[in-house]
């Protein structure tokens, strides 16, 4: 039993011949400081309450001859030859209820560490005892520290909510233990295409060549770099996971993204490669082209590269890609 | 669709976090590494500890390679004290509240030099709608002033780029800044980033940034701009309701 809860004990006495006989009596425990008992119902029952672990025995006593001679002239079969004594035992156990911050973490590589990590605290009584930690899979790593925890992904779950922290709280060789709800390691796997946008040109452009090729100023000269603000093409991606979650849903929505684009070839190759780095799901990957060549008169102009994309450094994506002064072509 | 700050309000968080506002006393629950841990890792750690609020971090990093310290909190403890164990550890570094949520680590002969790169002052920055993800990833793209700065006596080949990269979808945030220096700027990103939360639910982070300059003066120096996200998991319940 827990501590501060109570039960109920009974008594009943007999007479040699087996008729039940009303008595009044007291309870008593042999050891108050683990459990107290109080007598109810005029003696039958004894009312214990857990105070501390341990192990108490609990004993009826007390019940008055003046009944039983008046029963004797009742009943033929005195003298009365009853146990007058009762006895139940009981323990009290400890208690101990285990509160884990999250169910869901990201794996690998990221800016966003908070997404990697969860935190588990407990409430436990009574005080003075020791926790044991326990995680049924290696899909997280588990630092204990007393009465809390933290754990952080390790390894991508085989299925989703199959690590669950257990924690065992013993006192006086009373243990009692608690576990968390299943948690989950997702790891980025693929990407979702979510939209391709051509460039509406809604806003200004910085480089009007790219509006009109051939025509415009692009501003490509010494101590400066070629720089625009608007794509020609948008792609809108959600990073997902193998069992198709997208991290935003799952509350993972810190992955960081990063790319890699092969140099580029074509009638226009040599152009430098950019590369970028974001954070978020989902997020936005713009294809475009600057340089002398649109400046020159364009269109005409092509270069082809291969980028991949990463999430958490997991590689998710691999895109042809195919730009020239007016368009991007993106295979798949 | 996208939320924006109106610039009324990014104004207003400009100034109040510039003038008025100070960092609430924070606590920060125990986080011990029996290792030692890159700083900005370890700084990392601390913010994702943090109880009752949150904070990004303004990193300005010029050691390579980075340096490392011990974290060793092992008691619930104010994070003024937490920062000055990790950070004091890292001779010639300090730190210091600049806004509600945002704290700067830098070293402190770069961060009183007037000619040091994040000193430089930009006479207009103005962004809409733009996510500091990208800011703090590509800040040439947004001042002009850095980007000349740093391509200063390098040669520049005439000729363009493929693959403009990748950027947030996340909702962005709206400033419109005069005569401020770069690092008053990103402090002020970061700032109004952690508080667009409050205007516009989203599952997305907040992030600080992070600065980091690699090689040394006899080779080319390299700048490497990033950002980093310290806010604690449960950080949503410290949004004004």
């Amino acid at each position: 039993m827990a501590k501060g809860s109570t039960n109920q004990l009974s008594f009943t006495d007999k007479w040699n011949t087996g008729s039940q006989f009303s008595t009044t009596g007291t309870w008593t425990s042999s050891q108050t400081s683990v459990a107290t008992v109080s007598s109810t119902n005029n003696g039958y029952n004894g009312l214990v309450t857990g105070v501390s672990p341990g192990t108490a025995n609990f004993t009826a006593s007390g019940f008055g001859n003046v009944y039983i001679s008046s029963y004797c002239n009742y009943d033929p079969s005195c003298p009365y030859n009853s146990s007058f004594q009762g006895s139940g035992g009981g323990s009290v156990k400890p208690t101990v209820t285990l509160s884990c911050d999250t169910t869901h973490l990201t794996l690998g590589t990221t800016d966003f560490p908070g997404t990697k990590s969860g935190s588990c605290t407990t409430t436990s009584s009574p005080p003075g005892g020791t926790f044991g930690w326990t995680v049924n899979t290696s899909a997280v790593t588990l630092s204990a520290n007393g009465n809390s925890a933290t754990y952080s992904s390790n390894a991508e779950s085989s299925t989703q909510g199959d690590t669950v922290v257990k924690v065992t709280y013993t006192v006086n060789s009373q243990s009692a233990s608690g576990s968390s709800q299943g948690i989950t390691v997702h790891k980025p796997t693929s990407l979702k295409t979510v939209s391709t946008v051509p460039n509406d040109h809604t806003t200004t452009c910085t480089v009007p060549c790219l509006l009109n090729p051939g025509k415009g100023t692009c501003t490509i000269k010494a101590g400066t770099s070629c720089n625009y603000t608007e794509p020609i093409t948008r792609r809108r991606y959600s990073v997902v996971d193998k069992w198709g979650n997208l991290f935003q849903n799952v509350q993972l929505s810190g992955v960081t993204i990063t790319e890699s684009v092969t140099a580029s070839q074509g009638s226009c190759g040599g152009n430098k490669v950019e590369t970028g780095r974001t954070g978020g799901s989902p997020f936005y990957d713009d294809f475009g082209k600057c340089d002398s060549c649109c400046e020159a008169g364009g269109p005409g102009c092509t270069s082809t590269a291969t980028q991949t994309l990463y999430a958490n450094g997991f590689s998710v994506r691999n895109e042809n890609i195919t730009v020239t002064c007016t368009s991007a072509t993106l295979n798949p | 669709m996208e939320k924006t700050i109106s610039p009324v309000i990014a104004m207003f968080l400009l100034f109040g976090s510039i003038c008025l506002a100070q960092p609430r006393s924070l606590t920060v629950s125990p986080v011990a590494f029996d290792h030692k841990l890159p700083l900005s890792q370890a700084l990392a750690l601390l913010g994702t500890r943090v109880q009752n609020g949150y904070v990004s971090f303004g990193i300005d990093l010029r050691n390579t390679p980075e340096p490392e310290v011990e974290l060793k909190i092992t008691e619930p403890t104010r994070l003024e004290i937490a920062l000055a164990q990790v950070v004091g550890q890292v001779r010639g570094y300090g730190y210091q509240p600049i806004s509600e949520h945002v704290i700067e680590v830098y070293p402190v002969e770069e961060w009183s030099d007037p000619a040091d790169v994040l000193n430089l002052r930009v006479g207009n920055f103005v962004v809409k709608n733009e996510t500091a993800t990208n800011i703090f990833s590509k800040p040439t793209r947004f001042i002009p002033e850095l980007r000349d700065y740093l391509l200063k006596g390098k040669t520049v080949q005439a000729c363009g780029s493929i693959g403009p990269g990748l950027s947030s979808a996340g909702p962005g945030i709206t400033l419109d800044l005069r005569g401020m220096t770069v690092r008053q700027i990103l402090d002020s990103a970061a700032e109004a980033d952690a508080t667009l939360r409050a205007h516009a639910k989203t599952h997305d982070l907040p992030v600080g940034w992070l600065h980091r300059v690699e090689g040394d003066h006899q080779s080319e120096l390299v700048h490497i701009w990033s950002f980093l996200s310290t806010v604690p998991r449960e950080w949503e319940h410290y949004l004004p309701q």
